[in-house]
């Protein structure tokens, strides 16, 4: 089975999980009210997938390992996009995120890139509980089988800096990911969130 | 949002200012600057609340190894304890960079 760090898997029960330490009292309490665990960016574990859960305030997460067995579903960021799924939320006319992401798909699409949104928003998207707010950062992932030019990603910047909502938006390479942000910059070293961790590599067209 | 400060003896000075990392997710934004004091002040600001003891093991850790007298500002999103260490270290080496650059 294939999945990718952001992936959401709906999972078959919470009893599933396997976890290291004794989960916090919200975990389960999440889990009833929605079956949807992301998929962390970390190494597979005797065969049992890296997944996150993400309770009601900012500071509860929670990792743990599923087997594969308990997958019901995966849905990834680009599934959302295909289907321009938050256009059928409710709340589309109540949070800025949700419309932004109409005029983030023309740009997209004009450079003719894979992409999705995460975060808060995809889980909200997926899950239908409320989970962004007005103050919530819409997080976005660009799938590329490679690093893009410097110029494709300073204009990609530059054309979603004219959209008036606060975006984190990481291109996804099969290495791990970078923030488009710090890699338009051009600067010597940029981070590299990789599935063994955080690293400081070199920019490739710098 | 949470603030917090930390302070630690210092000897050596910060040859430059250097500015790294972004605001984004799992990530922060750090601006070291050269100091006149003995001194490390770091001002974190968090996004996540009560993990007061965590930044400081890892800030401790980091100036314990790395002597420079300076000014830390961190601007927090969520990052963990593996961002923040290689994040500071690339401050730390692009204030050396810039410096040589501009001899």
């Amino acid at each position: 089975m294939e999945v990718n760090p952001h992936d959401l898997i709906r999972i078959k029960g919470y009893s599933y999980l396997i976890t290291d330490a004794q989960e916090p009292e919200w975990v389960k309490v999440a889990l009833t009210q929605a079956p949807y665990v992301v998929v962390r960016r970390a190494p597979m574990e005797k065969g049992h997938i890296p997944i996150g859960i993400r309770g009601q305030q900012r500071h509860e997460r929670f990792a743990a390992f599923l087997p594969q067995d308990a997958v019901t579903e995966v849905i990834t960021p680009e599934q959302l996009v295909t289907q321009k799924q938050w256009q059928q939320s409710s709340r589309y006319y109540q949070l800025p995120v949700l419309r932004a992401l109409d005029d983030i798909y023309e740009i997209f699409q004009f450079y003719g890139l894979v992409w999705g949104p995460v975060g808060s928003v995809g889980f909200e998207l997926v899950s239908g509980i409320p989970t962004a707010k007005d103050t919530s950062d819409l997080d976005i992932v660009v799938r590329l089988p490679h690093f893009p030019s410097i110029e494709t990603a300073r204009q990609l910047v530059a054309e979603l800096t004219r959209i008036p909502i606060r975006m984190d938006v990481q291109l996804e390479i099969p290495a791990g990911a970078v923030s488009l942000l710090e890699y338009s910059q051009g600067s010597q070293l940029i981070l590299l969130k990789s599935v063994c961790g955080p690293k400081l590599i070199s920019h490739p067209y710098r | 949002m949470e603030t917090l400060f930390f302070e630690y003896p210092a000897t050596k000075t910060l040859p430059r200012r250097a500015h790294v990392g972004v605001v984004g997710s799992g990530d922060l934004e750090i601006l070291m600057e050269p100091s006149a004091e003995a001194r490390t002040k770091v001002t974190v600001r968090t996004s996540v609340k009560g993990f007061g003891k965590t930044w400081a093991k890892v800030l401790e850790r980091f100036f314990t190894v790395h002597d420079v007298a300076a000014t830390v500002k961190i601007n927090d999103f969520g990052a963990t304890p593996g961002v923040v260490t290689m994040r500071l270290a690339q401050a730390l080496e692009v204030s050396q960079d810039n410096a040589i650059l501009k001899r």
